[in-house]
């Protein structure tokens, strides 16, 4: 691949110098004068009808602003999930509900001059409920006679999906299996944070929020106060990370709404068990799956059931569901799909947005059931793979478009050789042959991802830049950066198309009032779409410069030649002039401002391919599993800023382990409870738990991407977490599919090995 | 209370609540905001200051046990603008994504470095074990660690 000034080398992420130095401001460190506080109350029950609230005693605490409850608030009901109007969604969310449907729901909201005293007041209102009785699991919710949760009922049919026809074949080998999917925490590091000002002598609403849409929290609010869009501003301020849990409009139309009615500056920040509850948390899931398949390892046709927990509300679960059943057609060529499933809801908190998609859920469904598949052929999964992966620019029967130049046979050849994959497998036999108490095991799993909403929505990119008149640049993007370096991205991509340095080019985060429309950072589209406009726009902006340099030579544009800023004409390379005179000359004497606007429609979605391997050691004492070794191989189109998509690698990585053996939040069967509620009890991968971990990344061209860019932040985790799965099965000659693989559900599944054995 | 600690390298007066948690006293009282709430139940690490040459969790400590210390918190790592080498290491070596973890972070490693110059590479992963960052898998984090020890030792 060609080799670039600043795309593809390493530098440090944008305000990292704010990072490391605490300067940085996130929404949750704004301070203000007259800043107000605003705590949560949750409900301590899991469902039921709210009777009556007291909030005399809460009111008496010194600094109390306002309280806020069902009964003196709006009964509008608005939707989390939603961007535009025009989008059909469940719209079940109010900003307080008389119906109780989690424990953890949140019943009322305190404003008060500090948060000690908003919390002290928390604790002194009252609420007494009529409860009702509740269903917890999903084979509870769906029964005839369950309680409803919503007037539209308990369980949401997915519209079964078919291609070709899978009952209609007939084939050699036929095998089912089942996963099972627990939930988890995004764990951000900043909790969910968000600031609001109604400044009364302009009637306009101020927001800052770390969120992934600013136009959608402005949708949402302007509808829900019912104020002009015009009069709704939302900025992203830095975000301490997302992993999805803050695509959603959530803390936004409660803390605008109290911004409003008080005409004040009002902030909330989450508490880590507000986090993990009152947001939203990773689906559990149960799937089956059905395949056959033809002697030689080709497979035949697949049919998946998948039911989806959707917790107390639908918000976005239906179309998790429905994506789930899109990306089936992402990674390999079946020519008989069918797919049918449910979204459920149930008296338990709310299951929404993950990093990833659909892509970690066919992921698990899919590659563990194919290692599986390979194993009873006696077939090498890599070798069962390599017979049935897409090819560059197949079709993909989700949406029936290209998958671009999607690289999946790189991957798993370079891979292989890179990890050892064939010496690590005899490795591990020889070792478990030698002792009994450590079994050791390989594995691997392929995944893929989207880098664009094409064609499920229209894929609408915008951006301006304008020349300063010093010759340096501001762009405007709606990017919403989660700190893996989107910003730092698009500055490259200017600073490569204008060959000027990268602290020459700035960029603001996505503000509603300075942007264009975008629809938001979804579908890791950012570097992609945002990043092929802002080319293109950077491109424009030099052809209209060009022009104007050719004024001041009094030549036609032909023979004007551009470079490291500066204009000449190639007949003459030493008389030179900078973008600034350009900028002066346009100005003075043409009297034109120099920038260019720009909207593209993109119009293709290449699928980025990953592999994972992993290599384990389970102790069959303890049921731990550890990690020896492992790689991720990621075709990720040109690696804009390799350093920082290292980075994002290593902590798919860490979230996919988590996924595998440890993170779960477990909810209590008869009360619905949250089991784990704090970061003691979670348990994640720590520095200490970290293996070592080696990144490969195949980059080869792509015509819709910025140079060749197509996209990172999600592809990163859904291969990891099947590929530890088949490594464990692999050493412990098992079929667990039931996530996470802790010790004690290894133990387990061990003891009922010797049980089935020794009978 | 009245409060005399060394802030940061200086000393430092000021009329506190002592029993005000530490870690919002830091905050908003200081309004020294590098210092950050990840979980506070002292699990995530993003609220270490270093109290007394020793990393704290900020987040378990009360205002009080300030009186007479020597608190240094992310922002007098740099006094007079030049950067910490450790910060620096930072930035050379892709350890930071969403810096939400960064501090804290910063100041472990800082204070891992006070009492242990040369630590080998199981000593600076148990010594990070309380620090969670979900963004970088922790590689980059640990390099950056090995930089500032190797650049320190060239001089």
């Amino acid at each position: 691949m060609k080799d670039y000034q600043v795309i593809g080398k390493e530098h440090p992420n944008d305000q990292a110098y704010g990072m490391v130095t605490g300067k940085l401001q996130y929404c949750s460190d704004y301070q203000g004068i007259g800043m107000l506080h605003m705590k949560l109350k949750a409900s301590s029950i899991t469902h039921g009808i709210i009777r009556a609230i007291r909030t005399d005693q809460a009111e008496k605490v010194e600094g109390v602003r306002a309280i806020y409850t069902c009964f003196n608030t709006p009964k509008t009901k608005y939707d989390r999930g939603r961007v535009e109007f025009w989008e059909k969604v469940p719209y079940q969310e109010r900003l307080f509900d008389d119906h109780i449907r989690f424990r953890g729901e949140r019943v009322a909201a305190v404003v008060a001059d500090t948060a000690d005293a908003a919390q002290r007041a928390c604790d002194l209102i009252e609420v007494e409920y009529d409860e009702l009785p509740a269903v917890i699991s999903m084979e509870e919710a769906m029964h005839i006679d369950a309680i409803k949760l919503h007037d539209e009922g308990n369980v949401y049919p997915a519209t079964p999906f078919d291609y070709g026809d899978y009952s209609g074949i007939t084939a050699y080998h036929t095998h089912k299996s089942q996963s099972h999917i627990g939930r988890m925490t995004h764990l951000c590091m900043e909790t969910q944070s968000c600031r609001a000002i109604y400044d009364s002598s302009s009637q306009k609403l101020t927001i800052w929020s770390g969120c992934q849409s600013v136009f959608g929290v402005r949708s949402s609010v302007a509808q829900f106060l019912e104020m002009h869009y015009s009069k709704v501003r939302v900025i992203k301020p830095p975000m301490g990370g997302s992993f999805g849990v803050k695509q959603e409009t959530l803390l936004e139309p409660l803390v605008a709404y109290a911004a409003r009615s008080l005409k004040a500056d009002v902030k909330l920040v989450y508490t880590r068990e507000e986090q993990i509850v009152n947001t939203m948390m990773k689906h559990s899931l149960d799937a089956s799956i059905e395949s056959k398949v033809d002697e030689e390892g080709k497979i035949l046709g697949v049919t998946v059931h998948c039911d989806l927990d959707a917790g107390a509300y639908l918000t976005v679960s239906r179309g998790y569901l429905a994506t789930i059943q899109e990306k089936m057609g992402k990674v390999y060529k079946i020519p008989n799909v069918h797919f049918e499933g449910s979204t459920i809801c149930t008296n338990t908190p709310i299951n929404g947005s993950f990093r990833s998609w659909g892509s970690s859920e066919i992921g698990l469904i899919f590659e563990n059931h194919w290692n599986m598949v390979a194993r009873e052929l006696g077939i090498d999964p890599i070798d069962f793979r390599l017979n049935n992966i897409l090819s560059p620019e197949d079709i993909e029967i989700g949406h029936m478009v290209s998958v671009g130049n999607v690289r999946f046979e790189d991957c798993l050849r370079k891979g292989r050789d890179r990890f050892d994959w064939d010496g690590k497998k005899e490795t591990c036999i020889l070792r478990n042959s030698q002792q009994h108490r450590y079994r050791y095991g390989v594995g691997m799993a392929l995944s893929s991802h989207t880098s664009s909403f094409y064609p499920y929505r229209v894929d609408i990119a915008s951006a301006y830049i304008r020349l300063q008149e010093d010759g340096s640049l501001v762009v405007h993007v709606a990017i919403h950066d989660h700190g893996c370096g989107t910003i730092l991205a698009m500055k490259k991509i200017v600073s490569e198309v204008m060959e000027i340095s990268i602290d020459k080019v700035e960029l603001n985060e996505a503000d509603t009032q300075v942007n264009l429309y975008d629809y938001g950072c979804y579908a890791s589209r950012s570097v992609h779409s945002l990043g092929a406009t802002v080319k293109e726009c950077s491109e424009r902006l030099l052809d209209q410069a060009t022009g104007v340099a050719a004024a001041v030579f009094g030549c036609n544009p032909s023979f004007v030649r551009y470079s490291n800023g500066e204009f000449y004409k190639e007949m003459d390379p030493t008389n030179r002039i900078p973008l600034s005179r350009v900028v002066q000359y346009s100005i003075q004497v043409l009297g034109k401002d120099l920038f260019y606007a720009n909207t593209k429609n993109v119009d293709r979605n290449p699928g980025v391919a990953a592999v994972h391997f992993s290599e384990v050691e389970v102790d069959t004492y303890t049921g731990m599993t550890k990690i020896l070794s492992c790689l991720s191989v990621h075709d990720i189109g040109k690696a804009i800023n390799p350093d920082l998509c290292r980075g994002q690698v290593g902590s798919g990585i860490q979230q996919g382990i988590g996924m595998a053996l440890r993170e779960e939040i477990p909810i209590h069967p008869t009360t619905g409870e949250t089991l784990v509620t704090n970061l003691k009890n979670y348990e994640n991968i720590n520095s200490w738990d970290m293996p070592d971990y080696d990144v490969l990344f195949i980059e080869e061209p792509e015509a819709s991407g910025p140079f060749s860019a197509k996209s990172i932040g999600e592809v990163v985790l859904p291969a990891v977490a099947p590929a530890i799965v088949a490594a464990v099965n692999n050493a412990l000659d098992t079929n667990l599919t039931h996530l996470p693989l802790t010790s004690a559900v290894i133990l387990e599944a061990l003891e009922e090995y010797h049980h089935e054995t020794e009978l | 209370m009245k409060l005399n600690f060394n802030l940061n390298g200086k000393p430092f007066t000021i009329e506190a609540d002592g029993s005000k948690r530490l870690l919002d006293f830091i905050r908003e009282d200081l309004h020294l905001t590098g210092t950050k709430e990840g979980c506070g139940i002292g699990e995530c690490g993003a609220c270490t200051v270093i109290l007394n040459d020793k990393a704290i969790l900020s987040c378990l400590a009360v205002t009080g046990q300030l009186q007479g210390s020597d608190l240094w918190t992310i922002e007098g790592l740099n006094i007079d603008g030049e950067l910490d080498q450790i910060q620096q290491a930072f930035i050379d070596n892709g350890a930071i994504q969403c810096g939400f973890c960064t501090s804290g972070m910063i100041m472990s490693v800082k204070a891992l470095l006070m009492s242990n110059p040369h630590p080998t590479e199981q000593e600076i992963r148990r010594s990070l074990a309380g620090n969670i960052c979900r963004c970088t898998g922790y590689r980059e984090i640990k390099i950056a660690v090995q930089d500032v020890i190797q650049r320190r030792d060239a001089k």
